[in-house]
């Protein structure tokens, strides 16, 4: 079958987002490349155009069905934009062409930006490696990728890029999964205009690392019990009651877990819980961390997760429920039911390789997520030994992101620090 | 740029640090990373949208209203209720953009429909007449024409079958529908224009995209 006739099913973790995302909670997520020459939006068009019919998991329109959406490959005209002022603004399914994603361009920078809906982090990296090496192409630089490091123009879509890899892991068995329980909110002051804030903060990477193995963790679990502190001490300073635990919510890629090579969403949650006492110092946020790690971040764990969210989807009442009856249900239920497990997202997409040839072209990576459940989303790539922390908010204090750069400025990293100041609009 | 509060580097065009917002050192050693800032959105689109909708309503309650208080047995504002909603519902649809022009055209479609059968009921209510004019003429007028942008779009847009067959195959049944009327009326011929393009649309559907039909159906069912 050609690729113009497919349809696809709505992956198994992207089934909710259509249901729930609104302006106020867009589900979208942005991968950044930071060239080192000015971007010509023509030659990006072009290389968008060539890519458009390699990616037909991302170039296509939402339809709705008797019991669920499904996607169609989007035939009408993709067109890059210059870049707005409103980060991961909600990709409405009747604008801009139907297309659920967008390709930005601003100075320096080219920018993917994705409704989860259709894919995750890892998805969309694959799908901006495409689009910079064929724009670096087309500019005219010889490009070499001897190790395949890149999906190219004229290489014909595979089958394994576009299953649901949930549906495939799924062996049927009922095992425990950990449930989370309610965490602390964050409160703040909205902005005047409705949107995100953004803080960058940019730091060397092998400089982290060293740090990390000093206290004898990972990077994530070090950035995930600064965090927690930061989160620790902004509740303090404002004398919020709360009873409730710190929650960091941790999305952790499958594919190394399970060999899949799908483009689609594939990425299950862990939860970093920290139980809220007094005096807390740095050792108990990544002593709870690393705990957290051991008790979840194991394949029992995991497959237990996958199976149950596959049999909340395999059950009949679901199935024959009509869509505009889950559509209701979950605009009603969701926040009730599954909202409030986190206090802020946190994602690692860890060092992304590229080909030797495009590394010279590429400044830095940047990997933004906002409009998630949580008030803030701290996202985190690492390239060419720099590492950008970014992270987002509603409000506008900024205390979280003062106590977080602070604390590892203070640990002797150096700290250069980017806004989108927001809080001026 | 560079924060002695905080100790970090700036590198946004600004002269306060973004964490404290203390004043920055000046260290010129930095690129500056930029993000664009709010432009000024034109909202002429919203105020258009807000004056049709405050003008329907406020007509809307005050024909009601002037009719309750003069009630003669006839409910003459039923006209204008309806009139003022199909003028909000087409005019809701057609800000939209191109993307939803199947939609779009059967939206508006229906709602003319449903102001012409309320025409039908209250204007013609006390008269004796064979034909009117809303239901024997503009009615199945109205849905030849529907039917027949639709029908163009399905069989010289291959890009779009997907997006307007169901509202092909509605109109066509609906035209065909139009038969129901032929008994009452002396002027048949319009009833007879939009029932037999139905029939026509209809059956050129299910013998020329055969194949694309069920394969949406299935789509549509998730089979």
């Amino acid at each position: 079958m050609e690729n113009k006739d497919r349809w696809l099913k709505l992956d198994n973790a992207g089934k909710i987002f259509p249901y729930v995302s609104k302006k106020s909670f867009a589900n979208v997520f942005r991968v950044s490349f930071y060239l080192k020459e000015t971007i010509k939006p023509e030659i990006l068009q072009n290389a968008v155009d060539d890519l458009k019919y390699r990616f037909p998991t991302f170039f296509v329109k939402m339809r709705t069905g008797i019991f669920w959406y499904y996607y169609e490959l989007n035939e009408r005209k993709f067109e890059v934009k210059k870049e707005h002022a409103f980060l991961c603004s909600y990709k409405n399914k009747n604008k801009n062409n139907g297309y659920l994603l967008d390709i930005f361009y601003y100075q320096n920078r080219i920018s993917i930006e994705v409704f989860h809906a259709i894919s995750d982090a890892t998805g969309a990296l694959e799908l901006g490696k495409a689009v910079v090496y064929r724009y670096l192409e087309l500019i005219g630089y010889q490009m070499e990728d001897e190790l395949n490091e890149v999906i190219k123009v004229g290489s014909e879509p595979k089958i394994s890029e576009s299953v649901d890899s949930f549906f495939d892991n799924y062996n049927g068995e009922k095992l425990d999964r950990f449930k989370a329980p309610k965490a602390y909110i964050i409160k703040g002051t909205k902005f005047f205009a409705p949107g995100n804030g953004l803080i960058v903060g940019r730091v060397n990477s092998n400089d982290l690392k060293n740090l990390s193995k000093k206290y004898d963790c990972t990077v994530t679990q070090f950035i995930s019990a600064v965090m927690l502190r930061s989160i620790y001490l902004y509740m303090k300073r404002h004398q919020a009651k709360n009873d409730k635990p710190l929650s960091i919510v941790l999305p952790v890629n499958m594919r190394k877990y399970y060999n899949s090579e799908t483009l689609r969403n594939f990425a299950l949650y862990i939860y970093l819980i920290q139980q809220v006492k007094p005096n807390l110092e740095f050792n108990d946020f990544l002593e709870s961390v690393k705990s957290s790690y051991d008790e979840q971040l194991n394949i029992e764990s995991l497959q237990a997760t996958l199976n149950a969210n596959m049999q909340i989807e395999s059950s009949y009442a679901l199935k024959l429920c009509p869509l505009f009856l889950k559509i209701l249900a979950c605009k009603i239920g969701y926040n009730k039911i599954a909202g409030g497990l986190s206090t802020i997202s946190l994602s690692n997409i860890g060092i992304v390789k590229t080909p030797k040839s495009m590394e010279e072209y590429i400044d830095n990576i940047e990997f933004i997520a906002a409009g998630a459940s949580t008030t803030h989303s701290c996202c985190v790539a690492s390239f060419n030994n720099v590492t950008k922390i970014s992270v987002t908010r509603i409000f506008q204090e900024l205390d979280i992101e003062k106590e977080f750069f602070k604390f590892l400025s203070q640990q002797g990293l150096e700290v250069i620090v980017s806004s989108n100041l927001w809080e001026e609009n | 740029m560079y924060c002695k509060s905080c100790n970090i580097k700036v590198e946004t065009h600004t002269n306060v640090c973004p964490l404290c917002k203390r004043n920055l050192i000046d260290d010129d050693t930095l690129d500056v990373v930029n993000y664009p800032s709010i432009k000024k959105i034109s909202n002429i689109r919203k105020l258009v949208r807000r004056i049709v909708f405050a003008t329907c309503v406020s007509a809307i309650l005050i024909c009601t209203m002037i009719n309750l208080l003069t009630f003669n047995g006839s409910y003459w504002a039923a006209i204008v209720d309806v009139g003022c909603l199909a003028v909000m519902i087409m005019f809701q649809f057609s800000m939209r953009k191109w993307v939803r022009i199947g939609k779009t055209l059967f939206t508006g479609t229906i709602s003319i429909i449903a102001l012409l059968i309320v025409i039908d009921m209250f204007a013609y209510k006390d008269q004796v007449s064979s034909a009117s004019w809303s239901l024997d003429y503009t009615m199945p007028l109205i849905l030849s024409a529907s039917l027949l942008t639709c029908a163009v779009f399905l069989f010289f847009g291959n890009l779009f079958f997907s997006e307007f067959y169901n509202h092909a195959i509605t109109l066509s049944l609906l035209n065909i529908l139009m038969l129901i009327r032929i008994n009452k009326t002396n002027c048949i011929w319009p009833i007879l224009v939009s029932s037999s393009l139905g029939v026509i649309v209809l059956m050129m559907i299910l013998f020329i995209f055969k194949e694309k039909l069920f394969e949406q159906i299935k789509r549509k069912f998730h089979a």
